[in-house]
């Protein structure tokens, strides 16, 4: 007989939404047991417990705003008649739903490795003796199951194998989870001291969906889907509206925030200041420059400052003015300094426009014979592009 | 160009020998297409002014280059280029061996390390000795290496 089902789903709304779904006999019949409420309480209660050191770690000097626990809360939305299917959300208040999402994420890789026996993740939010502590309460969800009975735990809503709690699967777990050896210092994973990383970052994407309510959206990257929020900066809302579409057709976009990076790979855009779009010519500098708005901080040898746009959209506006004058296309490279140089050189003499990451033009030029190079600046456009056409007409 | 004004720091020594060549490690942001940046030859921000080569009579190219990919592999080496100690003196600079230098516990520093000195100088200056030492590295061309084998490899795969 297939066991009737309950399931509980996270927020819809979330860009990645999740579920639990609990099996076994208990549920039969459209039934919510009373004592099956306790494993939802459990499971609010560890992301809240997190989404609050989360909230402390950023207000290190303030006390915790007497309305955040109630408003960090789950919520049935639906059981379906029938089936016992239950539909699970955590309210999305927007004043604290980005801490609640941060512990949410981290609860929930914690319960995958957990049951994949995979090294746990970190918790950085979290003070190392907290940890332990953390994860012993979160050993407790699906302490109610019997024989018989599970909980199937989506971390994404697009999975199509969740963990798989059991009363067999719990032991496993619970040997990852909880310190059997008290003689030895709880302690995250090797390396994990550089897992969770913040700093003034750009990446490129397509934006793929904006949530006004809580000022949300999501960007499809080469790193994978990076969600982002613009609580601090909802100025930008409309342009992430203006550029929102499907992966495949929206346009090439640059947002630029404090993100926050897991395991060195960007994770989520914490407040976002910048959204601009990218648009270079379809050409092979155009491509060369698309390439470089996309270098992230370091690429020099660990380091190099992101290229500016200034700098990007001032050596798209030279070159195609050099490419209109007919004259020879210039090598292009981005400097370390978050510039672009745009360089003609033959072994008889170099000849160059460097932009700076502020915008202020470098021009100069060396013939071979000549001891010293001539150098200019100048922050008009039009004479760094005289410049550049006359030299090599 | 500047009066020379020479530092030498504790177990640094200038080089002399005019026709040792110091190799230099060309990395894919330093090339568009075939073309050298004259970059490639002067300091990044994080050389502080001196820019990282390596001593030929200590280092084989081949081995300079396998060491830069395997310890920086975000930027991998492309290709070796050279420059000769005389022409760094012919254009009033100079290069130092500080392959002897005692390092910090946490340091790392590639075989036979020795640096062309831009300390002092004003952008414009930089501009033409880095100009003046690509002339040179170009018309001597690149020094015949190979990719960087990776572990268990028995031969390099071109990047895709």
């Amino acid at each position: 007989m297939t066991a009737p089902t309950i399931r509980f789903m996270d927020d819809q709304r979330r860009p990645s939404g999740k579920r639990i779904r609990l099996t076994g006999e208990r549920f039969k019949a459209g039934r919510l047991p009373v004592d099956s409420l306790i494993e939802l309480e459990r499971y609010q209660e560890v992301v809240r417990k997190l989404a609050e050191y989360e909230w402390r770690r950023d207000h290190p000097d303030e006390q915790l705003p007497a309305d955040f626990r109630a408003l960090v809360s789950l919520t049935i939305e639906r059981i379906d008649e029938g089936s016992a299917d239950v539909l699970l959300a955590f309210e999305q208040h927007a004043v604290y739903v980005q801490y609640q999402d941060e512990a949410q994420d981290a609860v929930d890789a914690t319960i995958a490795a957990a049951y994949a026996g995979a090294p746990l993740p970190p918790l950085p939010a979290l003070p190392p003796a907290a940890v332990a502590e953390f994860r012993e309460e979160l050993a407790d969800f699906g302490a109610t199951l019997r024989e018989a009975q599970s909980i199937e735990f989506y971390v994404n809503p697009d999975d199509t194998t969740p963990v798989l709690i059991t009363v067999e699967t719990r032991k496993q777990a619970l040997t990852e989870l909880i310190l059997t050896d008290f003689m030895i210092a709880p302690s995250d994973p090797v390396g994990s001291a550089d897992i969770i990383e913040r700093r003034e970052e750009s990446l490129i994407g397509r934006v793929t969906a904006v949530d006004a309510d809580s000022t949300k959206y999501e960007i499809a990257t080469a790193y994978g889907k990076v969600h982002g929020w613009y609580k601090e900066n909802t100025g930008v809302l409309e342009d992430l509206r203006s550029v929102l579409n499907s992966a495949e057709e929206g346009p090439l976009t640059r947002i630029t925030g404090e993100l926050r990076f897991k395991n060195g790979d960007p994770h989520r855009f914490w407040q976002t200041t910048r959204v601009e779009r990218v648009e270079f010519e379809d050409t092979a500098w155009g491509a060369r420059l698309t390439d470089f708005a996309q270098l992230p901080t370091g690429w020099a040898e660990g380091t190099g400052a992101q290229i500016s746009f200034v700098s990007l959209d001032a050596a798209q506006q030279l070159l195609k003015a050099v490419e209109a004058a007919g004259n020879p296309l210039p090598g292009v490279f981005p400097t370390a300094e978050g510039g672009v140089l745009i360089e003609w050189a033959t072994t008889s003499g170099i000849h160059s426009v460097e932009i700076l990451e502020d915008g202020l033009f470098e021009l100069f030029s060396l013939q071979r014979a000549q001891g010293e190079g001539v150098h200019s600046e100048t922050r008009d456009i039009s004479e760094a592009i005289r410049f550049a056409t006359a030299a090599r007409a | 160009m500047t009066t020379v004004d020479l530092e030498l720091r504790e177990d640094e020594s200038l080089m002399s020998d005019a026709d040792e060549l110091i190799y230099r490690q060309i990395t894919a942001h330093m090339m568009d297409g075939n073309q050298i940046a004259t970059t490639a030859f002067g300091p990044m921000p994080a050389d502080r002014d001196m820019p990282s080569f390596s001593r030929s009579r200590l280092v084989e190219p081949q081995d300079a280059r396998d060491w830069h990919t395997r310890n920086l592999p975000r930027s991998p080496s492309l290709a070796v280029w050279a420059l000769a100690v005389g022409e760094v003196i012919e254009a009033e600079r100079y290069v130092i061996d500080d392959s002897a230098v005692t390092l910090d516990a946490n340091s790392k520093r590639a075989p036979g390390h020795c640096f062309v000195d831009y300390r002092g100088l004003s952008r414009p200056e930089r501009k033409t000795l880095r100009s003046q030492l690509w002339f040179r590295a170009v018309e001597r061309g690149e020094i015949p290496t190979n990719a960087t084998l990776g572990d268990g490899e028995m031969f390099a795969v071109a990047p895709s």
